[in-house]
């Protein structure tokens, strides 16, 4: 029997139509995407991930992952049929997990694997078991009393970074420079956690690690690790934090490619990253894979076992790659495909506004849209709606794509884009009585 | 920028060179491995993983180490593992695990050796946990098991749920221990209570004895009418599985030695069964293997022959026991060479040729007590027909029924070209060895059974 339906777990991204039929445009292979979503998360997990934008002839399935009667009874006419299973957005690694068991003969990587990639505390274990040299001093911490905050300041040097262990995307991520923030950070922190828990779908316990501040530039690379272990990275992309152009934060500002890696560094940045790989022992998977190049060597920030966020559209823009279906035939045991030739210059922004409060008004946006390298645009926040920095759990107002062919007009229209777009804030009294208690930054 | 390799194959990777094992390493291995290390024109060695834990234990209650070489590790500190494997990660060609009680160590192994065959986490805890196989085994088909339930205590809620949904006669049996032990056969309400009660005063110090998987827990279940029998079945990494023949099993029980409870008194390759029903049973027996995920693994089948069909008692993510030496006798089956093969991703070499006939023979204490003497050891090497003898009893330890958590006292087996010698042969050795059990100010002998033919 024809095997050819890709299972994505709870979650599908809209980019993936698009992707299968450029796919089959240019091979002739049709590839069936079903979703499988688990019933006991269906409705926050589909408002999550946006799946509004899904195809209305998209076959979803549901089932109660935690009986395997149910999740047998949705798989049982496909089984024989499926090609791989995936997981595109890190909020559904945890069902993948429990799906695992079920699908023994496809190749997937261990149940394991996926806990350690997901969780900081784990990933940091592991790395420093592995090649110490992988990552920054860190510890985990469980409170914020005197006595923790006491042997951290025995033990590690300022500037320290605090931040979630089992959360992505720089979320309340904050950066302290002495014992005394070190001290409300932590307090802060612990008050919020559970609630950003619980906002992006983790599963897990919350915790918190502290660690040393690495000094340097911020990449990421998105490697597809083979059942055996080989390791086929895509180019690098370069990443600008906030706080690189201004924000006290440390979200991803603008993702950038090419990265303009020379090529002795970029295999550096590529021993890191299969290393890193290697040391939380993935297999069948697509790791994407934060890393900082710093004086002492490349450190790893962290990684997931999923493609990165807009990385589909960034390499597709830029290189030409299929990003979503290489995860698919990687995870299938097929080798991905990956075309280095540059297209374009490809900048991915994360617009966030410069202060916290209610967004009253956004001009600009006419003006973006017509510049030369304006691909498309996401809005994630409307008027009226509380906008927070992604230190404090918030999502952005926009995100943004510009591609050109020309890195000048590219490096124009970025600067185009900061000039023009406004973001409008304001704390009415209201707002501000409501802050008026403990929040946590 | 790292290549892509397709086609890949672990066997032929020259660099590895490790065959790995977990807690154990048993003696069928050493010549599996030569045999292995032919076929692959390399050399190989075995280093055995052991736990820091389990070798504590073993120093205690031996006072030696036999072991040749091994890497002792905390297996529940990931950090450790992940530093202990790391030097020798690339160079391991396998992964062999051999008994239940070791398969939580393989589990917590398995993850650190991505590149390496091996079953799923979870199906490890579905094949060693009887709670979680029958679940697993009524979802994938519900004819393969008898109706049951699992229950924390024996409280009168806990008696009304059963009583709800089972019928007599019951058997009750611990979730997450083998070798019957704890298994016993309730005819009524009365019984059940009492036999509960008493399973869950003596199941925690045999879980920490025997290495229990998951917590403490009793099935209770429908008692099948019907005939035992096993077979080990090959399952590999997509999936296919090749079948060993079929063994048939007696318990004391079905004997008629209702005081020693439901363990395996002999088990013998005697089979009565036409071609379709050796068929069906093997069929249930890769259904079983399939419904509980397993692969890359060898997984011991036991499985009842009732009116209704072919249904499974229980299986293991292992071989069974005495298995090599049966299917060796019997068929000429490598059965450990063939488990290293599957687990290298190569076809098994089973064959169903009846070379002759085996039979267990397996010596449990009549009575409880202290084992005073053991004696016809020696007389009982000499018999000609005997091999593998095994003689775990000590004097001065304890003597139990299995229904209280006892084990088997010694064992061996038996060959014979024709069946009815097969059964004096096997009658004659029971009757040489002679164990002394004390019991409370009496002293009796317990005799080896002499059985009647079939």
């Amino acid at each position: 029997m024809e095997k050819d339906i890709i299972l994505f777990v709870n979650a599908i991204r809209p980019a993936t139509f698009e992707a299968l039929q450029m796919y089959q445009a240019q091979t002739g292979r049709r590839f069936k995407p079903i979703v499988l979503v688990d019933t006991t998360i269906r409705h926050s997990i589909t408002a999550r991930n946006g799946q509004a934008y899904a195809k209305s002839d998209l076959l979803v399935l549901s089932a109660d992952f935690t009986s395997a009667a149910s999740i047998r009874a949705a798989l049982g006419p496909y089984m024989h049929r499926i090609f791989a299973v995936t997981s595109q957005y890190e909020n559904s690694v945890n069902e993948l997990k429990k799906l695992i068991p079920y699908l023994p003969y496809l190749a997937t990587p261990t149940e394991k694997s996926l806990e350690w990639a997901t969780e900081k505390k784990h990933m940091r274990q592991l790395m420093e078991a592995y090649d110490r040299t992988l990552i920054p001093q860190y510890c985990e911490v469980t409170d914020a009393s005197d006595k923790t905050v006491a042997k951290i300041c025995e033990t590690m040097s300022f500037p320290l970074i605090v931040k979630p262990s089992g959360l992505e995307g720089s979320l309340l991520v904050s950066m302290v420079t002495t014992k005394a923030e070190l001290q409300d950070v932590l307090t802060r922190t612990f008050i919020a956690i559970q609630g950003a828990y619980d906002k992006w779908i983790k599963r897990q316990i919350p915790a918190v690690l502290v660690e040393e501040f690495m000094k340097g530039d911020m990449y990421s690379v998105d490697t597809y690790v083979s059942a055996r272990g080989t390791c086929v990275h895509t180019p690098p992309v370069k990443v600008i934090t906030g706080r690189k152009a201004g924000f006290d934060d440390f979200f991803g500002y603008i993702q950038r490619a090419p990265a303009g890696l020379p090529p002795e560094e970029l295999e550096k940045a590529y021993d890191a990253v299969e290393r890193a790989c290697r040391a939380v022992c993935l297999r069948s998977v697509t790791a994407h894979v934060e890393l900082m190049r710093t004086e002492d060597g490349w450190k790893i920030i962290e990684l997931g076992p999923r493609i990165g966020g807009f990385r589909h559209e960034i390499y597709a823009k830029t290189y030409g790659i299929n990003h979503i279906v290489n995860d698919i035939l990687n995870r299938g045991g097929e080798a991905p495909v990956i075309p280095t030739a540059i297209r374009a210059h490809t900048a991915y922004l994360n617009i966030y506004a410069r202060e916290e409060g209610v967004l009253a008004a956004v001009s600009g946006l006419d003006a973006v849209k017509r510049l030369a390298s304006f691909q498309f645009m996401k809005q994630c926040a409307y008027v009226g709606e509380e906008v927070l920095f992604a230190k404090n759990n918030g999502d952005p107002v926009y995100q943004l794509c510009l591609s050109n062919e020309s890195e000048a007009v590219l490096e124009q229209d970025i600067a185009n884009v900061e000039r023009s777009l406004r973001l409008m804030v304001e704390q009415p009294e209201e707002y501000l009585r409501q802050k008026a208690d403990p929040i946590p930054f | 920028m790292t290549t892509f390799k397709n086609a890949y194959s672990i066997a032929s990777d020259p660099g590895r060179d490790i065959a790995l094992f977990v807690n154990d390493f048993y003696p069928e291995f050493v010549t599996a491995l030569e045999k292995l290390s032919t076929k692959l024109g390399r050399p190989l060695r075995g280093i055995t993983l052991v736990d820091k834990k389990v070798k504590r234990q073993r120093q205690a209650t031996s006072g030696q180490d036999n072991s040749s070489e091994e890497i002792v590790l905390d297996f529940s500190n990931q950090a450790e593992v992940r530093e202990a494997i790391r030097g020798i990660e690339d160079n391991v060609l396998l992964l062999v695990c051999g008994a239940d009680a070791n398969q939580p160590y393989l589990k917590r192994l398995l993850p650190h050796l991505p590149y390496v065959l091996g079953p799923t986490e979870t199906s490890l805890d579905w094949a060693t946990n009887k709670s979680k196989m029958r679940a697993m085994l009524a979802s994938y088909d519900r004819s393969l098991v008898p109706n049951n339930i699992t229950v924390a205590g024996a409280t009168d809620k806990d008696i009304a749920d059963i009583l709800s949904c089972i019928s007599f006669p019951m058997i009750i049996k611990p979730t997450g221990l083998a070798s019957s032990t704890l298994v016993t056969r309730i005819n009524n309400e009365r019984e059940l209570r009492n036999e509960l009660a008493r399973s869950f005063e003596l199941i925690h110090d045999i879980y920490a004895r025997d290495g229990g998987r998951g917590d403490p827990r009793m099935i209770v279940e429908e008692f099948m009418v019907g005939d035992m029998f096993t077979t080990d079945v090959y399952v590999d990494e997509v999936g296919h599985t090749w079948a060993t023949p079929l063994l048939r099993s007696q318990t004391a029980y079905a004997l008629g030695m209702e005081g020693l409870g439901f363990s395996i008194f002999r088990s013998d390759n005697y089979i009565e069964l036409s071609q379709e029903d050796v068929q069906a049973g093997l069929c249930t027996a890769e259904k079983a293997v399939h419904a509980v995920c397993l692969r890359s693994s060898v997984a011991h089948v036991e499985l009842y022959r009732t009116e209704d069909g072919w249904k499974i008692i229980e299986l293991g993510p292992r071989a069974g026991g005495q298995r090599q030496d049966i299917y060796e006798l019997g068929y000429g089956i490598d059965h450990a060479y063939n488990e290293l093969l599957i687990k290298i991703g190569h076809e098994p070499e089973v064959k169903a040729e009846l070379l002759k006939y085996v039979q267990t023979v397996n010596i449990y204490a009549e009575e409880e007590g202290t084992i005073m003497a053991i004696d016809g050891i020696e007389e009982m090497r000499q018999y000609p027909a005997l091999s593998h003898l095994r003689i775990f009893a000590e004097p001065g330890t304890k003597a139990e029924s299995s229904t209280n958590g006892g084990k088997v006292l010694a064992d061996c087996l038996v060959t014979a070209k024709d069946y009815e010698q097969l059964e004096r042969d096997a009658d004659a050795v029971r009757s040489i060895l002679r164990i002394t059990i004390q019991k409370a100010g009496t002293q009796t002998v317990t005799k080896a059974r002499t059985l009647g033919k079939r």
